[in-house]
């Protein structure tokens, strides 16, 4: 399997105006035309433009998430971890690693609450904002997902099926080449075991691990 | 090594065959083609080069298809028990055994899970390294409290050997002067982290009777000339050891006593041979052979030698005995006694404790260290048991900066959640009981009465369990671990008692299927692990156990298997075997 952050590379080339097209029908499709043309010409014009790009291969794992379930699962990896001074979980794509690892290797009742907490997550911003999470700005779309996971909007089952998929999407991301090699301190060769070191406030976690 | 080395036909006659290229195996070679005795080593699995098969080596968790676990469909087809191992996964998976190919039965409401490594190499490749040594009160237990039979020897019989064996492989520790737990010839060990002297300090204040020293293990973090000849060097600290080590920094077969028997010229190899059954004489009451079952094409072949070493690992060497059914011994071979399969025992790792040494934010450390630290066993002799249980544990543990994968639970959104997930988080420190198995005649292996593996051979039956002795110590050693935590100051302690959720095999130590002793009537092998009923016929392998004491045995295999070698090369030369 190639790395992601090679497909991400590839993928940006390999984008036209083909994608483009292709993806505003799958938004027209999804959320209509208004909606949709406002997507396209907002702020999230590059994002939604990657997506297009990256949806524009046919999924390898079957369909184990709608294409409105994907596009939710999208906008969560690009809102848990968004770009800073490291890639976002999208950049290293994580929205692709998450159905690819839960087809793969997680159970059947996983992979339902991924599904299903996909899907609350969705309907709380339309009933909150009378729009799907997707098209949500987005800090709107933290707020939403800091009230889901600490107040009583979510039940604790929910909660639960929350945390397991952030926590499958920090697993996507730290075991990404990117992950493991940019946004922590890789040592692949320590050259030797030292017990006690400084650290501060700045010092980077150590990557790779010796156990996933 | 050449290619030489390997044979599949040959109508030589052997001085020994060694069955099993593991540990025991390993070393049984080494010393007896050192020794300028033609040795045959026979493996069942595939040959595995040392560096060249390490596929998984060396590679980012990203180069694997599912970031190193290993994909539902291949788990439920091959790898069912296999999994349950901690070291299994998508790097690692190809040294382990193929459960498909591989069954074995559990009597009805019991479970054992039977972790397999069936290469060249054995289990060396993928073992965890911890090496202690038995003390006398370890020797001297079952004699001590009653369960079990005595061991036919002490420490001061395997003392130098274990000198002996140390030297050779390289084992990291520290000098302690406890009676409990002796002293290897060490390397020097690894460090500890500040939180972990922290709290050495503050147990060993608060409860006197128990010490908390850095692990000792097969890793070389000084070579000595005698490694550095081995093509051996300094460990590295990756910790990723069971995907093979091309700086031969960990012990293994590969790495240290396989290039050593081969340049004595005296080795031969017979790989993808899997032993059915020896072939014993009646007219000279001794082994002559092994038959073998191609492992690929099910051919059958025999080999011949003056000496059989079983060191085919404790349910293997017994399996092997048990279906060599002969007019003298209709039950299996060398088994006069009716113990042969019985005493099976394990390590119950069941229970511990994990909570939060605070402050130290400014404290980091380098490396992966392939080490915890040990609080040896601190109930060794009957004094200082327990009331309501026997024998005792050692606590083995370790501390660590959480990192991403401890703090991805924690609620957080966006960047600022995102870059704190970079950075090391509190220290954590967890103490693990390995406990003590007793040695019960009702934990057994059989052959099962009709099912045959794909070779003809029949399947390992196992009725093993825990008994209440185990449940109990578990119940207090999970207390203990929790109260020393707890007193040495970490806060957010929790403790834990697995053993109603885990079989036996797990802790992947099985021993005692043809244990040693004094008395032929209740015993297989006479303290140089000698079959007492068929001279030339030696198993030196953890089948040979009378109790498991509480340490990792490994080191104790090569100290019995080349103190077995030296005797029954004495016992040649004189002419008695």
């Amino acid at each position: 399997m190639p790395t992601n952050s090679n497909k991400t590379e590839l993928e940006k080339r390999t984008y036209d105006e083909d994608n483009r097209r292709m993806f505003m029908k799958k938004m027209v499709a999804l959320f209509g035309a208004t909606t949709a043309a406002a997507v396209l010409s907002g702020c999230s014009v590059p994002v939604a433009e990657q997506f297009a790009a990256q949806r524009s291969n046919p999924p390898k794992d079957g369909n184990l998430f709608s294409e409105q379930e994907l596009t939710v699962l999208y906008s969560l990896c690009e809102t848990i971890l968004p770009k800073t001074d490291t890639p976002s979980a999208v950049e290293v794509g994580c929205h692709e690693f998450v159905p690819h690892q839960l087809l793969h290797c997680h159970s059947k009742q996983q992979q339902d609450d991924c599904i299903h907490i996909i899907n609350t997550v969705d309907l709380l911003a339309t009933r909150e904002f009378a729009k799907s999470f997707v098209l949500l700005q987005p800090q709107q779309q933290q707020q939403l997902l800091v009230d889901f996971e600490t107040n009583s909007m979510s039940t604790d089952s929910e909660k639960d099926q929350f945390r397991f998929l952030k926590a499958l999407i920090v697993f996507g991301y730290f075991t990404s080449e990117v992950g493991v090699t940019k946004a922590l301190n890789y040592q692949p060769i320590p050259g030797g075991f030292i017990g006690a070191i400084p650290a501060n406030a700045e010092t980077k976690s150590w990557s790779p691990q010796a156990y996933y | 090594m050449t290619t030489d080395l390997y044979i599949q036909e040959s109508d030589q006659e052997y001085d020994v065959i060694v069955v099993g290229s593991g540990i025991t195996g390993g070393w049984a070679a080494k010393e007896f083609c050192e020794r300028g005795m033609q040795t045959l080593m026979i493996e069942r699995g595939r040959v595995v080069e040392h560096r060249k098969d390490y596929i998984g080596e060396g590679k980012g968790p990203w180069e694997f298809e599912n970031r190193t676990k290993v994909d539902n469909l291949l788990i439920e087809e091959k790898y069912a028990v296999q999994k349950k191992c901690y070291a299994f996964s998508d790097a690692t998976k190809h040294f382990f055994g193929n459960d498909k190919d591989l069954p074995y039965t559990t009597k009805e409401g019991t479970g054992f899970d039977w972790i397999r490594a069936n290469q060249l190499g054995g289990k060396s490749l993928l073992w965890h390294r911890q090496s202690y040594r038995l003390s006398d009160y370890d020797f001297s237990a079952n004699k001590a409290d009653g369960h079990g039979n005595d061991w036919p020897i002490r420490y001061k019989d395997l003392e130098s050997w274990y000198s002996y064996v140390e030297t050779f492989a390289g084992i990291s520790g520290s000098n302690e002067g406890l009676e409990q737990l002796p002293d290897s010839e060490f390397l020097p060990p690894f460090e500890m982290t500040a939180p972990e002297l922290h709290v050495k300090q503050k147990i060993e204040e608060q409860f006197p009777d128990r010490h908390l020293i850095m692990g000792r293990t097969a890793h070389l973090t000084q070579p000595t000339q005698l490694h550095l000849e081995q093509g051996r060097v300094t460990c590295q600290a990756r910790n990723e050891c069971q995907k093979g080590c091309s700086f031969g920094a960990y012990f293994s077969t590969q790495s240290s006593t396989l290039p050593a028997a081969a340049k004595t010229g005296n080795l031969s190899i017979a790989p993808n041979s899997v032993v059915h059954s020896l072939i014993y004489d009646e007219k000279t009451q001794r082994v002559k052979g092994v038959r073998v079952v191609d492992n690929d094409n099910l051919s059958t072949r025999e080999y011949f030698a003056k000496v059989v070493f079983l060191c085919a690992s404790t349910l293997g060497s017994a399996q092997i005995m048990l279906n060599t059914k002969t007019k003298s011994f209709p039950n299996g071979i060398a088994n006069s006694s009716g113990v042969l399969g019985h005493y099976l025992m394990d390590h119950n790792y069941n229970a511990g404790a994990v909570g939060t040494v605070e402050g130290f934010e400014d404290e980091y450390y380098s490396g992966r260290r392939p080490s915890g630290i040990l609080v040896p066993n601190f109930q060794y002799k009957p004094s200082l048991y327990k009331k309501n249980y026997v024998r005792g544990y050692g606590l083995s543990g370790g501390s660590q900066r959480d990192n991403w994968q401890g703090n991805a639970n924690q609620n957080g959104i966006g960047a600022d959640y995102k870059n704190k997930l970079n950075k090391p988080g509190k220290w954590s420190m967890g103490l693990h009981a390995q406990g003590e198995m007793l040695p019960r005649f009702d934990n057994y292996m059989a052959l099962h009465p009709t099912k045959t593996d794909k070779w003809g051979i029949p399947l390992i039956d196992i009725d093993c369990t825990w008994s209440e002795n185990e449940k109990l110590m578990m119940a207090d050693a999970e207390q203990t671990a929790f109260d020393m935590l707890t007193k040495a100051g970490l806060t957010e302690v929790k403790s834990y008692n697995s053993i109603g959720e885990n079989n036996p095999g797990l802790a992947i130590h099985e021993l005692g299927t043809a244990r040693m002793g004094r008395d032929p009537k209740d015993s297989v092998l006479n303290g140089f692990n000698q079959c007492h009923d068929v001279d030339n016929l030696f198993v030196t392998d953890g089948a040979s156990f009378c109790s498991s004491a509480v340490q990792n045995p490994s080191l104790t295999f090569m100290a019995i298997t080349v103190r077995a070698v030296d005797y029954c090369v004495n016992e040649m030369k004189a002419k008695r075997i």
